[in-house]
């Protein structure tokens, strides 16, 4: 079975479509790892287009805000206000839908998480991050599985852990195809399909193969211009439609 | 478009003071030279431009550019108490890296606004995309080491005798550094 992992949508529906598309004759399945609201302009359409297809989605700390106010005022000044401006134009079903949602599951492909195993508000974005929580991995902390998949930081990378207990990021080949080994553990993040922070403007995703053990990331281009209006118009920051640009 | 004044968040001190937090706007000339101005020269010694010189002022608001220098005011009824500003570098080595300035009012201080501050500071830095943040102050500033240690800097270096104080005394310069990735989000 072939899994899309796709993650940290961000109300982003040009690339949600664009990714979708270009996914369809490559996957069976898709699992999405949360986010599906904040900064971008789209949020009715991104939650409704993940109920339509069914897909396995799973909480971002942005849906959480939804539902948490104490959360979004927590959040850094230009998040907390694209939370503002999503929880006032979210239809109440789209809005409980996103509360509904779990914070991590065990899918059966392997861990799915938004920030990280320990928690939604997690990073693994340095060494000594992925390091802990592939030591937690490797003493069953989550389950029996050596395969964790996350998001949140808006980067594509694989750590691995090897035989030896050595950590380090794995070169990820420009559409290649990485085998990845049943010994082995494995933290794999798809990168974002709304908001790339990697400086490749475009959306990223991964597709794992459960059968080979394969992985092979995607980049795929949208309707960018089309996004950076419907941010603006909606009176959301410019550095919103900004950053869409260069990917960062 | 979002006015820049949208974007702010409350806070609350360790007295239970309620502060709001938000960008510097051009509106905030006049209030800004005001702090300056009943500041002690002790608190501003350290400060790298003579603020209370007029013209100083008025050449920062002509040129602000928040993807170069991101003001955060600290108000308490509307009256301004605390400045600090993340300084970034948009190419080269050190586009990953931002500096940290913040000057806060005395009658604020032991009140934990300038952790709230540079909490606040870090996080808009993961959001701007910066790595590492920089912050250099005399090392005999026991108040100020004790407060980025706690915003989660640690001191990698100290260089002696490097600056010298307004008195011309020769200072020692602690140099403190932070992974934004490894602090950021904390709640």
């Amino acid at each position: 079975m072939r899994v899309a992992v796709i993650s940290d949508i961000h109300a982003n529906i040009e690339a949600f479509q664009a990714v979708l598309c270009d996914l369809e004759h490559r996957a069976d399945q898709v699992l999405n790892l949360g986010d599906l609201v904040g900064y971008n302009a789209s949020p009715n359409e991104c939650v409704e287009l993940a109920r339509k297809t069914g897909m396995h989605s799973i909480q971002g700390n942005h849906d959480l805000a939804i539902c948490n106010p104490k959360l979004a005022e927590k959040f850094n000044i230009y998040a907390r206000k694209a939370i503002l401006w999503t929880k006032e134009n979210l239809t109440r079903e789209n809005a409980q839908f996103l509360c509904n949602l779990k914070e991590s599951s065990m899918a059966s492909c392997g861990l799915a998480c938004h920030g990280s195993p320990e928690g939604i508000l997690s990073y693994i974005e340095l060494h000594f991050q992925a390091r802990a929580i592939l030591k937690k991995m490797k003493k069953g902390i989550w389950g029996a599985t050596n395969i964790c998949f996350f998001g949140h930081t808006h980067k594509s990378i694989i750590w691995r852990m090897d035989v030896r207990g050595k950590v380090a990021p794995v070169e990820i080949p420009t559409d290649g195809v990485i085998s990845l080994s049943q010994e082995e553990f494995y933290l794999l993040n798809p990168g974002s399909v709304g908001q790339p922070r990697d400086f490749d403007p475009r959306s990223s995703y991964l597709i794992f193969d459960t059968v080979n053990h394969t992985v092979s990331f995607r980049l795929v281009d949208y309707d960018r211009a089309a996004t950076m209006k419907k941010i603006i118009a909606a009176g959301l920051p410019e550095l919103f439609a900004d950053r869409l640009i260069h990917g960062n | 478009m979002t006015s820049i004044h949208e974007l702010k968040k409350t806070g609350m001190l360790k007295d239970g003071t309620e502060v709001v937090l938000r960008p510097m706007d051009k509106t905030d000339r006049r209030q800004l030279g005001d702090f300056f101005n009943r500041l002690p020269p002790a608190v501003l010694q350290y400060v790298r431009n003579d603020v209370n010189e007029p013209q100083v002022l008025d050449k920062w608001f002509a040129q602000l550019d928040y993807s170069k220098v991101f003001p955060l005011l600290a108000l308490v009824d509307n009256k301004l108490v605390a400045n600090a500003s993340l300084h970034r570098v948009a190419y080269g080595w050190r586009k990953h890296l931002a500096t940290i300035r913040i000057v806060v009012d005395p009658e604020f201080h032991q009140k934990g606004l300038g952790t709230l501050m540079i909490n606040e500071l870090v996080d808009l830095a993961h959001e701007f995309g910066v790595e590492k943040l920089m912050v250099e102050f005399p090392l005999k500033a026991q108040s100020a080491l004790f407060m980025f240690k706690k915003a989660g800097f640690s001191p990698r270096a100290v260089i002696e005798g490097l600056m010298k104080n307004r008195h011309g005394e020769n200072l020692d310069v602690v140099i403190m550094v932070m992974d934004v990735a490894a602090y950021a989000g904390r709640i």
